[in-house]
């Protein structure tokens, strides 16, 4: 049987690099993932990824493994770094940067793929963050409420709020998506 | 659009793959524990032991009996070698105490905090103005640490699961930290140092 996470986080910190390696090998796709869809940027996910990895072996770091599970703590820890990133950049400049990566210009070149990954970006981040890790991670609510510092009920409705305004704003894409997939 | 057909065109936007180098990237920035020097030390150790191991072949081939002297060299290359990797693996016994929250306790009395020096020690403020104790775990410390203004070091106590116990001076020093800090019991050594 494998090691619990608070075991190889235990052996990280004590320099076995292969504790760590096996702790990202599990996480880091999902986590990547959210990362790329929140920041738009390969490089920006990945650095945040690595960061949060790295932070597990800080003697700060906050991960109490009889509080929360580690796959939750990390994508608290995601959404934390980017918080932070956010604060750091002007908003405007972000903003822009989501619209540059359409996939019209990039991998996912497909009209529908990009106007998705418009009109998410237009959401207001309090509702992105949870559409993504809702629908893209396909997290429990409870594990949203957990990651996102928010009561059930909150991360529920701001899911609700953020699925009505995507269903506006895609409405003309609605027919060809019957197309399209 | 129900949420059926909204779930489908959500699906259109794929993420990429994370790049297959990343997992290289983040090993490059594990953080490595320093390197310490064993080149005396080792040297040293390494000497002894082919001096010893000549005895015994020189006892063998003439008959003589020079086991006490080869007794002897065996111990001071086995107290060589524990001193050594003990060395090595003492900041990684001192960071993980660091990070379990120790609360210290002088004669049952809760005491001001750890200090953390150099050379992975542990320092004690005693009570008054009689100075500090620091604390090592590095085994045969009193026998090989030498350097100029060396403190005499000796064994005062031991650790074992997340308590660490030692005598210093007339006072008996407890650290409890939050969880087990290594596996087993070792020796605790103890030195003095006026303030």
């Amino acid at each position: 049987m494998g090691k619990s996470a608070e075991q190889l986080v235990g052996d990280a910190r004590r320099g076995k690099e292969r504790a760590l390696l096996d702790l990202f090998d599990e996480h880091h796709r999902p986590l990547f993932r959210f990362a790329w869809r929140l920041t738009g940027s390969t490089a920006d996910a990945e650095d945040i990824v690595q960061e949060c990895y790295l932070a597990l072996l800080r003697p700060d770091c906050g991960f109490d493994p009889a509080r929360t599970a580690i796959r939750t703590y990390l994508f608290g820890a995601v959404r934390n770094q980017w918080l932070k990133r956010m604060r750091r950049r002007d908003h405007d400049e972000l903003r822009e940067s989501v619209d540059d990566r359409t996939p019209e210009g990039q991998a996912l070149r497909a009209e529908l793929a990009g106007a998705v990954a418009r009109a998410i970006a237009e959401l207001p981040d309090t509702q992105r963050e949870i559409l993504l890790l809702a629908h893209y991670e396909q997290l429990p609510l409870a594990e949203i409420a957990e990651i996102t510092e928010l009561e059930i009920t909150a991360v529920k409705s701001r899911l609700q709020r953020a699925r009505a305004t995507l269903r506006e704003m895609l409405a003309a894409y609605a027919p060809a998506t019957e197309k399209a997939i | 659009m129900n949420d059926t057909e909204l779930d489908r065109l959500l699906n259109s936007w794929d993420a990429p793959a994370p790049p297959s180098s990343m997992r290289d990237r983040l090993r490059a920035r594990f953080p490595r524990t320093e390197r310490i020097h064993l080149g005396r030390p080792l040297k040293w150790g390494l000497a002894t032991l082919c001096a010893a191991a000549a005895l015994t072949v020189a006892a063998a081939q003439t008959g003589e009996h020079h086991g006490d002297i080869v007794m002897h060299m065996v111990d001071h290359v086995y107290g060589l070698v524990v001193f050594t990797v003990d060395q090595h693996r003492a900041p990684s016994i001192r960071n993980e105490i660091r990070r379990s929250q120790p609360t210290v306790y002088i004669d049952g009395n809760l005491a001001g905090p750890l200090e953390y020096r150099g050379g992975a020690t542990l320092v004690v403020h005693a009570p008054g103005d009689s100075g500090v104790y620091m604390v090592s775990f590095v085994r045969f410390i009193d026998r090989y640490y030498r350097n100029k203004n060396s403190p005499d070091w000796m064994e005062a106590g031991s650790v074992h699961g997340n308590v660490i116990e030692f005598q210093a001076g007339d006072e008996k020093v407890r650290i409890e930290c939050n969880r087990s800090i290594i596996d087993g019991e070792r020796p605790v050594f103890v030195a003095h140092l006026p303030e």
